[in-house]
Formats: structure tokens, C-alpha cells, sequence
């Protein structure tokens, strides 16, 4: 293939020297991805957690409803979740959402600015974060129903044979155990977080895939632009499961 | 099954429910906040970032000299080309300022200013893979015709070669490095870009026709039914272009390639 490389110009990217060391327009979408994989590894787990317990312990109605949008969420692949979310939930949010209010005082802006989003991205910011958690939420409530199936029933009988109520024998006995079990494959699940990711890039959050797509257009570097955006990926996620191969162990320690 | 349809006849009815809309003045709601929301999409050297993510191009010259004029402030929202228009209308900006070609197709989804800019198409072409000299030489089902998705490009490129493969790219440097990698014949796009990419690389590309080879009309978009907003920016357009100063901004950004240094 026929191309000439200009890899010294990349660096300016990451940072640049102009009165005083900035942050590239690369290294600024880095930190928009770890924000936004930060955020929904909390939703997620909040909605993945509500799915995964409620599904093994309810019946009826409740059940089959979560049931149901799991399965909903599994067999759609995760752009659409991302668009439905984005322009359905992002056309209500900003009419509800008093986005004058919140931004009014310094603080307040400032605050919501560098923890989520400033003002004109925080509808995309949300609706994609919401998208995308249900998503990947819908497996880790597979993952903690597992974990809740998998602790031994003989537990369950003998809490009640103590006295425990079943609320009390759920809260106290099974499900501290069965989180604890599952972390390796929760934060396994972030790995697949990060990288779905990329995909808010089409509703213009300006995440690592969004930014690098930005600097092609200008710069027309598409080979560079390519391998960077596909080594900084690796190099996030490479050091994340690192980590967790190091909790697995640890847990495996303690069951064994 | 029956419980799944109703899930989904469930979410389906949330959906449509978020879709009721009343009407205000999108001017009025400009003033009111001091900022005016502009959605584009990188297109150089219409819209370009700067390394430090500042946004530079004739289209960001026009949109804040529009702010300064309504004394608000502006806000960039760069968006991918494709969801230029859907994302108007859910309304996460306020006005498209991207260099969009007025077609009656968009027309009927967007409200169109009168045009303040005309642009036109241009070609370039794969010197190992054709030897067209004409636009009538390249409509054979063996070139390949790549262009950006949802452009007027795209449009040009199925009506002028109805028999040629036509390959479209989300965004145009995987046009461009598909037509330098040999793997398509010719790429269209808005002028002055082809023929800078023919100067760039004179020993494999070249220009089967000179200049432009359509004519459009560029205007701004907005959302339908709000005649004060149009009203409002078609009166500035008339005072800009009759001042001189878009003519002079046209000069900057597609004859000079001074702007080139702002990259770097």
C-alpha cells in the first residue's frame, strides 16, 4: 500500500506546549471515555443488581417484566439501544430537564461540568450513559442471578430454620455471597463497558473514538488515527483485566 | 409471546408519548439563554478542530460572526453528518450552520435560509484505475465512485453515474484513502477538496473535469415553521453578502491556503 506515515505529528495531540503544557484533543476524549465507562459501570450495576435479584427471588408480574426487558436488551445490538435512547429519551430530557437551573451558579456548572458533562453534551451524555447501561446491564443481571442461584439452598433452610425471615435470609445470607462470587465477572464486564463505549461516539459525545474520528477528518492521518485509537483501547483495557485476574485470585482464595 | 408484545407495544407507546411538541420561537429562545447552539460536521475547510479541539473553517467564521451580530455567544455541537438533521429536530441545536446544500428532499424536513454561499461538486480520479477524460467515460459499471454518506455528493454521484458502483463512507477520509489505495476510481465531493487532494498526490491522482461540475446553493437550516428565525437570517445574509464580507471569508478559506498553518 502506498502511504506516507507522519507519525511525529501525533504527539500534538496527546499534548501540546502553548503557554504553559494543554491537553490534546486525543488525551481529552480518553478522559470523556474513562468518565463515561465510570458512569455506567454504576448504572449498570445498579440496574443489573435490581434485575439479577429480582428475577431469582420475585414471581408474577414483576418477574416476567424484567425478564422480558433483558431478553428485550440481549437481542438488540447496542448502536440502536444507543440511538433509540438518544433521540427518544434525549427529546423528553431537554424538554423536562431545567438545564438553565442547573447550570446557573459557577459552582454548580463547574462541579457538573468535570464529573459528567458541560452543559450542551449533558442530554447526549445521559441518554447514551442510560442507553448503554441497560444494555449492559441486562447481562449483569444475568451474571447476578447466577450468583444468587448459585449459592447452596441448604443455606436458605437452615436461615429459616433459625428464625430468619426470608427477607432477612436474602439480605444477610445469600446475597452478600453471591456478589462476592460474581465480582471477577462483573469487573470483567467493565472490559466490554470500555469498549462499547466507542459506540457513543455517533451521538457526538466527544469520547476517544468521537475525538480521533475528528482529528482523521482534519488531518487525514487514517492509518496513525487507527492503530492510536486501537492501542489506547488496548492499553485501558489490557491494565484493567490485569487487575481483576489479581481479585480472582483472591476470591478464589477465600472459597477454596 | 403475548407478554412480549405487550412489553413492546409498552415501550413503543413511552416512546411516541415523548414526542409531543409545542412551539416556541427559536430566536426568542436564542436571546433568552445568550447562546446560540450550531450544529456541523468536520468537513475541511469548511469546519475543522485545531489540536487543542478549537473549531476553525468558513462555516465556524460565519457562525460566529451571526452570534456577534445577535449578541449572544455560540456553541459548536459537531455531530456525524448522517444525524445532522434528525439531531435538529429533537432539538439539541439550534440551527445547522455546516455548509448545507438546500435539496428539495431536505427541504421538506428542514426550513431553508435564502443560499449565502454556492458551492458545487468536483471530482477526482484514480489515475491506475481509469482513464476518463469526461464525466461519461467514468458512468460504466466498472468504476467505483466512493463519496461521504448523506451528502449532496452521494446524490451527484447517482445521478450523474447511474451505471457505476457507488461506495459511500460515514466520514470522508475513508473515502479519500479507499480512492488512494487504489480500490476506487474516482471520489466526489464539495470543491475545493478534490482538487486539493490532485495536487496533493500528483503522481496517482487527477481531475478527469476541471472546477466544478454542479452548482448549490448553500443556506442555513432550522426547524420547520419558525419564520421570525428565517425571517431574521435571511435579512442577515442579504447585509453580510451585500457588505462584501462572505465573499472575502470565501476568498480566506477556499483560495488561500494560509489556514493550513492553523493546523499544524
Amino acid at each position: 500500500m502506498d502511504y506516507t506515515f507522519n507519525w511525529h505529528e501525533i504527539p500534538k495531540y496527546f499534548v501540546y506546549y502553548e503557554n504553559g503544557l494543554k491537553i490534546g484533543i486525543i488525551l481529552k476524549g480518553v478522559i470523556y471515555t474513562i468518565k463515561i465507562s465510570i458512569i455506567i459501570l454504576i448504572l449498570s450495576l445498579f440496574f443489573g443488581s435490581l434485575g439479577g435479584i429480582v428475577m431469582s427471588i420475585s414471581k408474577g408480574f414483576l418477574k416476567e417484566f424484567f425478564l422480558v426487558a433483558v431478553n428485550f436488551f440481549r437481542n438488540t445490538p447496542p448502536i440502536i439501544v444507543m440511538f433509540i435512547f438518544y433521540f427518544f429519551l434525549g427529546n423528553t430530557l431537554s424538554k423536562y430537564l431545567k438545564l438553565e437551573m442547573l447550570y446557573s451558579s459557577p459552582f454548580l456548572s463547574y462541579l457538573i461540568s468535570m464529573v459528567i458533562a458541560p452543559e450542551q453534551l449533558l442530554v447526549p451524555f445521559i441518554s447514551a450513559s442510560i442507553g448503554l447501561s441497560l444494555y449492559e446491564g441486562s447481562y449483569i443481571s444475568e451474571i447476578i442471578r447466577g450468583g444468587i442461584n448459585g449459592v447452596s439452598k441448604d443455606q436458605i433452610d437452615a436461615g429459616i430454620s433459625l428464625g430468619l425471615s426470608k427477607f432477612e435470609v436474602y439480605i444477610h445470607i445469600v446475597i452478600p455471597q453471591a456478589f462476592e462470587k460474581t465480582i471477577p465477572a462483573l469487573l470483567g464486564q467493565f472490559v466490554s463497558i470500555i469498549k462499547n463505549t466507542a459506540i457513543a461516539s455517533v451521538v457526538a459525545i466527544p469520547e476517544l473514538t468521537f475525538q480521533s474520528m475528528e482529528v482523521l477528518a482534519s488531518s487525514r492521518m487514517i492509518i496513525e488515527i487507527w492503530v492510536i485509537i486501537m492501542t489506547l483501547y488496548f492499553l485501558i483495557n489490557i491494565s484493567i483485566s490485569k487487575m481483576i485476574k489479581r481479585l480472582e485470585i483472591k476470591v478464589k482464595q477465600k472459597y477454596s | 409471546m403475548k407478554k412480549i408484545l405487550l412489553t413492546f407495544l409498552l415501550i413503543l407507546s413511552i416512546f411516541t408519548l415523548c414526542f409531543a411538541d409545542e412551539k416556541v420561537s427559536t430566536l426568542d429562545h436564542i436571546i433568552k439563554k445568550g447562546k446560540m447552539r450550531v450544529g456541523m460536521s468536520t468537513f475541511v475547510p469548511w469546519a475543522m478542530q485545531t489540536k487543542s479541539g478549537d473549531f476553525i473553517g468558513f462555516e465556524i467564521d460565519v457562525a460566529k460572526r451571526l452570534a456577534k451580530d445577535m449578541g449572544v455567544a455560540v456553541e459548536f455541537v459537531p455531530t456525524k453528518w448522517s444525524g445532522i438533521i434528525p439531531s435538529l429536530l429533537t432539538g439539541n441545536y439550534d440551527i445547522i450552520i455546516g455548509g448545507m446544500g438546500i435539496t428539495p428532499e431536505r427541504a421538506l424536513k428542514v426550513n431553508f435560509s435564502i443560499p449565502y454561499d454556492y458551492s458545487g461538486m468536483s471530482i477526482v480520479a484514480n489515475k491506475n484505475n481509469t482513464k476518463a477524460k469526461s464525466l461519461e467515460e467514468l458512468n460504466n459499471p466498472n468504476t467505483i465512485i466512493v463519496a461521504r454518506l448523506g451528502t449532496t455528493a452521494a446524490e451527484t454521484a447517482k445521478k450523474f453515474f447511474p451505471k457505476a458502483k457507488l461506495k459511500l463512507f460515514d466520514d470522508e477520509p475513508q473515502a479519500i484513502q479507499e480512492l488512494l489505495n487504489g480500490k476506487a476510481s474516482a471520489f466526489i465531493s464539495s470543491a475545493p477538496l478534490p482538487a486539493f487532494l490532485a495536487l496533493e498526490n500528483p503522481t496517482k491522482l487527477y481531475q478527469p473535469v476541471k472546477g466544478t461540475f454542479t452548482k448549490e446553493p448553500i443556506g442555513f437550516a432550522v426547524r420547520k415553521g419558525d419564520q421570525e428565525f428565517l425571517n431574521f437570517l435571511n435579512s442577515w445574509i442579504t447585509v453580510v453578502s451585500a457588505e462584501g464580507w462572505l465573499e472575502e471569508r470565501k476568498r480566506y478559506w477556499f483560495e488561500s491556503k494560509e489556514w493550513e498553518k492553523l493546523l499544524k
